[in-house]
C-alpha cells in the first residue's frame, strides 16, 4: 500500500495473519522504497487494513471500550496477565504468540530482531526520560485497561497521584522492557513510531501516541534535555543564600536553619497564595531534606486549610508518612480551598507587606541566633501529630457541632452551589478503626482531691476518686443505698472540712508558741480557741462523731485533735467508742487505727474518780453487745483490751466505793466478763495482758470458775507477753 | 499539612525561636526567646528577662533559661520588635523597680485594710477573693 506521503515510508500497520509463523524475509512491500525492512520492522502484509490495526492498537491503549474487543477479536488469556506482571524480557513462548482476529493473541513469530529493536528503543526512551517529565504528563488510561496492560501493579506511591504508576510504558515502575511496546511491536512491527531520523509521526486517527507522551522522538528528547531547569548545586544554593543575607559568623548552619531562612525571607504572601513556595520545594528535592519539614515549618503567611470539608484527611496521613509532596501535587488540592480564602481575607496592601518583609529580613540578619532550631523537626512533627490527633474526631457533629456547622455555612456562602443543591457536605475520611483503648490513668493512693493525669489521647483526664463504701448492707433497697451513699459522702466532706480547721488550728498554735511567753493573747490565741470550739461543736452534733469514727480518716482526725479537746469531750468520745465498739472494731479490721485509742481510753478512765463512772462505761459495753445481737466483746482482741482497761480501773475503785448498788452492778459486770472469758477461752487474744484473777476474786464467782479462769488468764497473759 | 492552618486551633510551634512575652498566673511577666514546647505547653525560654512594671516605669531582671510549667501560663504572645523599641515607658534599674514595687504593694495592702475595716463597720463581710494567694488571675 502506498503511503509514503508525509513520512516517506509506509506507516501502515503490519498484517495480522493466521497460519504458521512467517519467515523473516517474506515481506510484501512496495518495490519503490523500503525504509522498513524485515529486519527492522518484521513482515508487512500490504493487504491488511491499517485502520483495523490501529483499532487494535487503541484497544491496547484502552481507548476503545471493552465491548469492542469482540469485534476486533483481540482477547487476553491468563498468560497475558502473567506476562504483564513479569518485569523482565518476554518469555519465548509468549513472544511466539500471534494476534488473531477472532480469539487468541498471536505474536509475530521469530521477530526477535523486531523485539530487540523494540527493546532498544524502549531503553532509549527510559534511559533518557526524566522521571519528572513522565510524572508531569499523566496519561489517562481507562482503569479497566490498567490491569490488562500492567497486571499486578507496584505499590501505589503517594508521590505519583496519576492514574498509572510510573512510566505508562512499563508494566511496573521497575520494569525495563515495556510489555505493551513488545506486544505492539510484534503485533504490528510497522507501528513503532520512533523513527531514527527524528521525523515526527502524524496522528494515527485519534491515537496520537506521540502527543500522549508514550513515545518520543529523539528530537524531542534532545529538546527536553536542553531546556531542563538548571539544577542548583549545593554551592550555588549557598552562594545565593549568602548573597541575600550576609552571615555574621562563618558558622555552619543546619539545613533546617537554611530552610527557616528561606521561609522567613519569603515575602509574606497574600492569604490564598499557595504554600510551599517553589524554591524550598525545589531545594528539598535536591538537598534531600526530610519532607515533614515542609509541613512543620510554617510559611510566613499561612492560609488556613479548612476542616476536612473538601480535603479528606487521609491526604494528610499520607503526607505524614514522610512522602514529599510535589509542588504540582500540592497545588491541585490546595488551590480549590484557597480560592475562597482569598475572598475571605481582606487583601493586604503591598506597602506594609514589603515593610514587614524588610523588618523580618533585618530581624533575621541582626538576630541570628546559634540556639535557633533547638527543637528538631521530629519533635515538632511529634507535637503536631499529637495536636492533630486531638482534632480528629469520628463524630464532628457531636464533638464540635457549632464549629462544623459554621464552617459548612461559610463555605456554602462562598461557593453558592450552581445546581441549587445543598451546600458543601462534610467528608468523613475513612480511617482505620483504631483500637480505642480506654485510658486508665495511674492510681494514686492516699491522694487528696482530684488529680489530673494527662496523655496525648486524654489530655485533660481527671482522676475522679471513686468513693467505696466499705460495708454496704446486703439486700438493701436501692433508694436506701443511695441515701446511705449520700450520707457517707457528706461525712467525708465533713471530715475534710474539719481537717482544714484542724490544720488552721495547728497553724495558729504554732504562731502562739512562737510568741514570747508574756505576750498578751493576740489574734492567734483567739483563733486557736475559736477553732477548738468549732471542731468540738461540729463533732458533737447528732451522730456525727459515731459516723466520723467509722471512717479511717475520721479516726485519725480525732486522734490528732485529741489534745485540743476538753476532758468532757474526750470522755464523750470514749463513750461513743465503747457504745459502738463492736461496729468500730469490725470496721477497723483493715485500718488498725483503733488500737491507738487505747492509751487515750486509759487516760479517760484514769480520770474517772468514782466507780459509778466506770460502771456507766461498762454498761455501754453491755449495750454494745446487746445492739450487736449479744456478740461478746471478749471475742475480739480490741474488745478484750477495752474490757481489760475497764476491769483494771474498776477494781481500783471498788474499795473506795461506798454505794452498794454501784458495787453490785460492778460485780455483775465482772461476773459476766468472767463467764464470757471462760466460754471463749480457746479463742482469746490480748496484747495487754492486764487481766488477772484479782479482778474477779471479789465479785462473787464460784471457786471452780475462778480456778478455770485463772488458767485462762494465765494463758492470756502469757500470750500477751509473747506478743 | 500545617496544624496551625486548621481553623479553630492554635499551636506554639509557630512561635518557636521568637521573642515572646509570657504572663504567668502569679502575675509575673517574662520575656524571652521560645526555644521548645511540648504537649502540655511547657515552655523553654532562653535569654529570659523578668519585667516588672510599676506605673510608667519598668525594670528588667535577667533570668537566663526558664522552664515554665504549662499550667502556670496565663498568656503568651509574640513581641513585635519594632513596637518594642517604641514603648512609652521608662526603663529603670533593678533596685529602683523593686523598691517601687514594694512601695506599691504596701500601698495596696493599706488600701485593702482600710476597705475591709470600713466594710466591717458597715456590717458587711467581703466576699471578694483574696488576691494575695498565688493565682493573681
Amino acid at each position: 500500500m502506498e503511503d509514503d506521503g508525509f513520512f516517506g515510508f509506509d506507516t501502515s500497520l503490519p498484517s495480522v495473519r493466521k497460519g504458521p509463523k512467517q519467515e523473516i524475509g517474506d515481506v510484501e512491500l512496495e518495490d519503490t522504497y523500503d525504509a522498513l525492512n524485515d529486519e527492522t520492522f518484521g513482515v508487512i502484509n500490504a493487504d491488511d487494513d491499517w485502520e483495523e490495526e490501529h483499532e487494535k492498537l487503541a484497544e491496547y491503549l484502552g481507548e476503545i471500550p471493552r465491548q469492542e474487543y469482540a469485534k476486533t477479536g483481540v482477547g487476553y488469556n491468563e498468560e497475558d496477565f502473567e506476562e504483564c506482571a513479569y518485569p523482565g524480557p518476554q518469555p519465548g513462548h509468549v513472544r511466539n504468540k500471534r494476534v488473531d482476529k477472532t480469539d487468541n493473541v498471536y505474536f509475530e513469530a521469530d521477530n526477535e530482531d523486531a523485539a530487540n529493536v523494540a527493546a532498544s528503543v524502549s531503553q532509549i526512551l527510559l534511559d533518557d526520560d526524566d522521571i519528572d517529565t513522565i510524572i508531569s504528563r499523566p496519561i489517562n488510561y481507562s482503569r479497566s485497561m490498567e490491569t490488562k496492560l500492567f497486571g499486578q501493579m507496584s505499590p501505589q506511591s503517594s508521590i505519583f497521584d496519576t492514574d498509572i504508576v510510573g512510566s505508562p510504558s512499563t508494566t511496573s515502575i521497575w520494569s525495563t522492557l515495556p510489555s505493551d511496546i513488545r506486544k505492539s511491536s510484534e503485533e504490528s512491527p510497522k507501528a513503532i513510531p520512533v523513527i531514527p531520523n527524528g521525523n515526527p509521526i502524524p496522528s494515527m486517527g485519534n491515537h496520537n501516541l506521540l502527543h500522549e507522551g508514550l513515545f518520543k522522538t529523539v528530537e524531542e528528547l534532545e529538546r527536553h534535555l536542553l531546556h531542563q531547569p538548571k539544577r542548583l548545586t549545593m554551592e550555588e544554593l549557598e552562594r545565593n543564600l549568602l548573597s541575600n543575607r550576609p552571615l555574621h559568623t562563618g558558622s555552619i548552619r543546619s539545613v533546617e536553619e537554611i530552610e527557616a531562612e528561606l521561609t522567613r525571607a519569603q515575602p509574606p504572601r497574600q492569604v490564598g497564595m499557595m504554600p510551599p513556595p517553589p524554591p524550598p520545594a525545589h531545594l528539598q528535592s535536591y538537598l534531600r531534606l526530610p519532607p515533614p519539614m515542609a509541613m512543620s515549618l510554617p510559611p510566613p503567611a499561612r492560609p488556613p486549610m479548612p476542616h476536612p470539608v473538601q480535603i479528606p484527611l487521609p491526604v494528610l496521613g499520607t503526607r505524614s508518612n514522610g512522602q514529599m509532596p510535589l509542588p504540582s501535587q500540592s497545588s491541585q488540592w490546595t488551590r480549590k480551598p484557597l480560592e475562597h480564602l482569598e475572598q475571605q481575607s481582606p487583601p493586604f496592601s503591598a506597602t506594609p507587606m514589603s515593610h514587614s518583609n524588610e523588618k523580618r529580613k533585618t530581624f533575621a540578619a541582626e538576630n541570628y541566633d546559634d540556639y535557633n532550631g533547638l527543637m528538631s523537626t521530629k519533635e515538632k512533627q511529634w507535637l503536631m501529630s499529637i495536636q492533630i490527633n486531638q482534632l480528629i474526631s469520628d463524630n464532628p457533629y457531636v464533638e464540635d457541632y457549632y464549629f462544623t456547622v459554621l464552617r459548612l455555612r461559610c463555605l456554602g456562602k462562598l461557593h453558592p452551589s450552581r445546581d441549587g443543591k445543598e451546600g458543601p457536605k462534610l467528608i468523613m475520611p475513612e480511617r482505620a478503626k483504631t483500637e480505642s483503648r480506654t485510658y486508665a490513668p495511674t492510681q494514686f493512693a492516699n491522694s487528696l482531691g482530684k488529680l489530673q493525669v494527662v496523655t496525648y489521647t486524654a489530655p485533660r483526664r481527671i482522676i475522679d476518686v471513686s468513693i467505696s463504701h466499705t460495708s454496704p448492707e446486703m439486700n438493701q433497697d436501692p433508694q436506701v443505698a443511695v441515701k446511705d451513699m449520700r450520707k457517707f459522702k457528706q461525712i467525708l466532706l465533713d471530715i475534710e472540712k474539719m481537717y482544714v480547721w484542724l490544720l488552721d488550728l495547728e497553724d495558729s498554735e504554732m504562731r502562739v508558741e512562737s510568741l514570747p511567753k508574756d505576750a498578751e493573747p493576740g489574734p492567734h490565741h483567739l483563733a486557736t480557741i475559736e477553732y477548738q470550739h468549732k471542731l468540738q461543736s461540729f463533732l458533737a452534733a447528732g451522730d456525727r462523731l459515731q459516723q466520723v469514727m467509722l471512717v479511717r480518716k475520721g479516726k485519725i482526725l480525732v486522734l490528732r485533735a485529741w489534745h485540743r479537746f476538753i476532758p468532757q469531750f474526750q470522755e464523750l468520745i470514749v463513750r461513743t467508742i465503747l457504745l459502738n465498739c463492736l461496729i468500730l472494731i469490725r470496721r477497723d479490721n483493715l485500718d488498725h487505727v483503733l488500737v491507738r485509742f487505747l492509751p487515750l481510753v486509759n487516760d479517760v478512765l484514769a480520770a474517772i474518780e468514782d466507780l459509778q463512772g466506770v460502771v456507766s462505761m461498762a454498761q455501754l459495753i453491755d449495750a454494745a453487745q446487746k445492739n450487736s445481737g449479744y456478740v461478746s466483746v471478749t471475742s475480739t482482741k480490741m474488745g478484750l483490751d477495752f474490757i481489760s482497761l475497764i476491769m483494771c480501773r474498776g477494781t481500783e475503785l471498788v474499795p473506795k466505793c461506798l454505794d452498794g448498788h454501784t458495787k453490785s452492778q460492778w460485780f455483775a459486770f465482772a461476773r459476766n466478763v468472767g463467764n464470757s472469758l471462760l466460754a471463749a477461752s480457746t479463742t482469746l487474744k490480748s496484747d495487754l495482758g492486764l487481766l488477772n484473777l484479782e479482778h474477779f476474786q471479789q465479785v462473787g464467782m464460784e471457786e471452780s470458775k475462778l480456778s478455770a479462769l485463772k488458767m485462762v488468764l494465765d494463758t492470756l497473759t502469757n500470750a500477751g507477753q509473747e506478743i | 499539612m500545617n496544624v496551625a492552618s486548621l481553623p479553630g486551633t492554635a499551636t506554639l510551634l509557630e512561635d518557636l525561636d521568637k521573642k515572646v512575652i509570657v504572663v504567668l498566673r502569679d502575675g509575673r511577666t517574662l520575656i524571652g526567646y521560645l526555644r521548645s514546647v511540648d504537649q502540655f505547653a511547657n515552655l523553654v525560654l532562653h535569654k529570659t528577662i523578668e519585667r516588672i512594671h510599676v506605673g510608667k516605669e519598668y525594670g528588667d531582671i535577667p533570668r537566663g533559661v526558664f522552664i515554665v510549667r504549662g499550667e502556670n501560663v496565663a498568656l503568651l504572645g509574640e513581641i513585635d520588635l519594632e513596637k518594642e523599641e517604641r514603648i512609652p515607658l521608662t526603663q529603670v534599674g533593678v533596685e529602683d523597680i523593686l523598691e517601687a514595687q514594694r512601695l506599691e504593694q504596701e500601698e495596696k495592702q493599706a488600701k485593702e485594710k482600710v476597705r475591709m475595716k470600713r466594710l466591717k463597720e458597715l456590717g458587711l463581710q467581703s466576699t471578694v477573693a483574696d488576691y494575695t494567694h498565688d493565682d493573681a488571675f
